[in-house]
């Protein structure tokens, strides 16, 4: 018998000794060799029928490194709108969602790019590490470092604090509280932020899918908790969220956030909005109008 | 966020729902028992479609009493977490017939963060009624016999979430989540085999949360398929 308890014993601490995290299920990434923008054929993330049109004239195919560990890691990202006048525009950063890559979330930069007109903004997006064309593998930290090595990049162009907008879809959410909550530590400090679907935090997320109320640390190590750094933001807010989204649900995540922000904050919930659909069923110019008015306003 | 609905199956069955009833009949006096576990919900996984997931956990018996078998199972898979589950429990016939009997099973489900020292304290009490519809003894020359039980069983299993507040200090609207089983036993002399379908927290809409759980009920609750095996050791006593 004892033979038996020995090998069990064995057993478990070699199951002990390489402990699984569940932190890669946040990521949904996919690679690319290549960016195909509006050549892409597949999933995308709203469907703008042709309308929204962008001059390849005004596309830029731009990149910066970062370090990861020692190493270099190439981070690759689309600037629509003139390089030359960053240093007098305003830009809008936008930090997509956990899903493919660039070419799935082009439509939204296309959409952007047309807030006021064509043009009148600057709109960068990235993808970050493990996404499409950018290096490396996926994880919270290097989120956050592409996101800094964003904002260098707007920097290195001549962008100031005041005329940075950060917009920040569900995934997206994190990195854009987390530089407007701890501005010291990046670049560039946003003059207002927008969070679409944001959500509240992985331990948020562990505990809604589990029933139970157990602490993130079970099963991730991520430490994002858009609910607690959002306290520290003191730039205005515009929360945009569908209420039908059954994903990350206004009430458990999007809420959560908001009532979390001090003022100033404004909120536009959209009756039958899904979680990627809000644009889409508020109707795309009605989206514009309202982004661009939080923006002006 | 495709993939987050697997992720949110993962959360759930690593620690509630990963084994099936346990000692649905208690072990005779002095008897000493292993089991192993296998089986999980049914979960949807992109690309492959629905399958109970492949969650697994170790137990050891002893029957104090005819009626009474106390048990401890480790959980193997939340093991892989790095977070220790440990199952520490009972199993006490409270009424026996015949042919049939009503058994208790409380339990304490005791799981510790090993990393971080974080840990949860869920009790947990099922109760089961069974039916040995089938039943065969027989005796060799050798003066061994042969025997052979087939039984069917069912029950509720419930578990107690004691803890008030959530993440962000939301409100556990989850105190009492229970879940109801059906299940075969196939006795073969010292080996037990058992099989199991739950139907897991139905009172539970499985909509709005970031889980996609294919169940009986439709926009309620989750199904379970588990599946255990246990061999009586020889009796000390």
């Amino acid at each position: 018998m004892s033979k038996y308890f020995v090998l069990l014993a064995v057993a478990i601490a070699l199951l002990f000794s390489c402990r699984k995290r569940l932190d890669a299920f946040l990521f949904n990434q996919s690679a690319l060799s290549s960016y195909s923008l509006d050549a892409y054929s597949g999933e995308k993330c709203l469907n703008l029928g042709g309308l929204y049109t962008v001059p390849d004239s005004m596309i830029h195919h731009v990149s910066w490194a970062i370090q990861e560990e020692g190493k270099e890691v190439t981070v690759h990202g689309i600037y629509v709108g003139n390089l030359a006048e960053i240093a007098t525009d305003t830009v809008l950063l936008f930090c997509h969602g956990n899903k493919d890559h660039m070419d799935f979330y082009w439509q939204r930069q296309k959409l952007f790019s047309h807030l006021g007109n064509l043009g009148r903004f600057g709109v960068l997006m990235f993808d970050y590490p493990g996404y499409g064309m950018s290096e490396s593998k996926p994880t919270e930290a290097n989120m956050y470092n592409s996101t800094e090595g964003a904002l260098q990049w707007l920097k290195n162009h001549g962008l100031s604090d005041d005329r940075l907008v950060m917009y920040g879809f569900s995934l997206g959410s994190a990195p854009v509280c987390e530089v407007a909550g701890n501005p010291d530590q990046f670049s560039l400090r946003p003059h207002k932020i927008v969070l679409e679907a944001p959500f509240a935090s992985a331990e948020i997320l562990v505990q809604d899918g589990g029933l139970l109320s157990m602490p993130g640390s079970f099963l991730v190590d991520l430490k994002i908790d858009n609910a607690t750094e959002i306290k520290k933001v003191t730039v205005p807010l515009l929360w945009i969220h569908g209420e039908d989204d059954t994903f990350l649900t206004l009430k458990n995540h999007g809420q959560l956030v908001y009532d979390h922000k001090p003022d100033p904050k404004q909120h536009l919930l959209v009756p039958g909005g899904e979680h990627e659909t809000t644009p889409y069923v508020l109707g795309y110019a009605e989206y514009l109008s309202r982004l661009l008015a939080f923006i002006e306003g | 966020m495709r993939f987050l609905g697997f992720f949110g199956v993962l959360c759930f069955l690593l620690f509630a729902a990963c084994a099936p009833s346990r000692y649905i009949k208690p072990l005779e006096v002095g008897q000493h028992a292993v089991q192993v576990n296998f089986g999980g919900p049914v979960a949807k996984i992109p690309g492959i479609g629905a399958i109970p997931m492949p969650l697994t956990s170790v137990g050891y018996g002893y029957g104090l009493k005819n009626n009474l078998t106390l048990f401890g199972n480790l959980h193997t898979t939340s093991l892989l977490f790095g977070v220790g589950q440990l199952e520490l429990g009972a199993a006490w016939r409270c009424w026996k017939g015949e042919r049939a009997g009503v058994t208790l099973q409380p339990a304490l489900n005791s799981v510790v963060d090993l990393y971080t020292g974080a840990n949860r304290f869920w009790p947990q009490l099922d109760g089961n009624f069974y039916w040995d519809y089938r039943e065969i003894r027989t005796k060799g020359k050798n003066g061994k016999g042969f025997h052979k039980t087939q039984s069917l069983y069912g029950g509720i299993s419930q578990w107690f979430d004691p803890y008030r507040t959530e993440s962000q200090g939301r409100k556990n609207e989850q105190f009492w989540i229970p879940s109801l089983q059906v299940g075969h036993l196939w006795e073969r002399n010292r080996w037990v085999f058992q099989g199991e379908l739950k139907i897991l927290a139905p009172i539970y809409s499985n909509q709005d949360i970031v889980v996609n759980y294919p169940s009986l009920l439709g926009n309620r609750g989750a199904m379970g398929l588990y599946f255990s095996a246990t061999y009586h050791l020889k009796n000390y006593e």
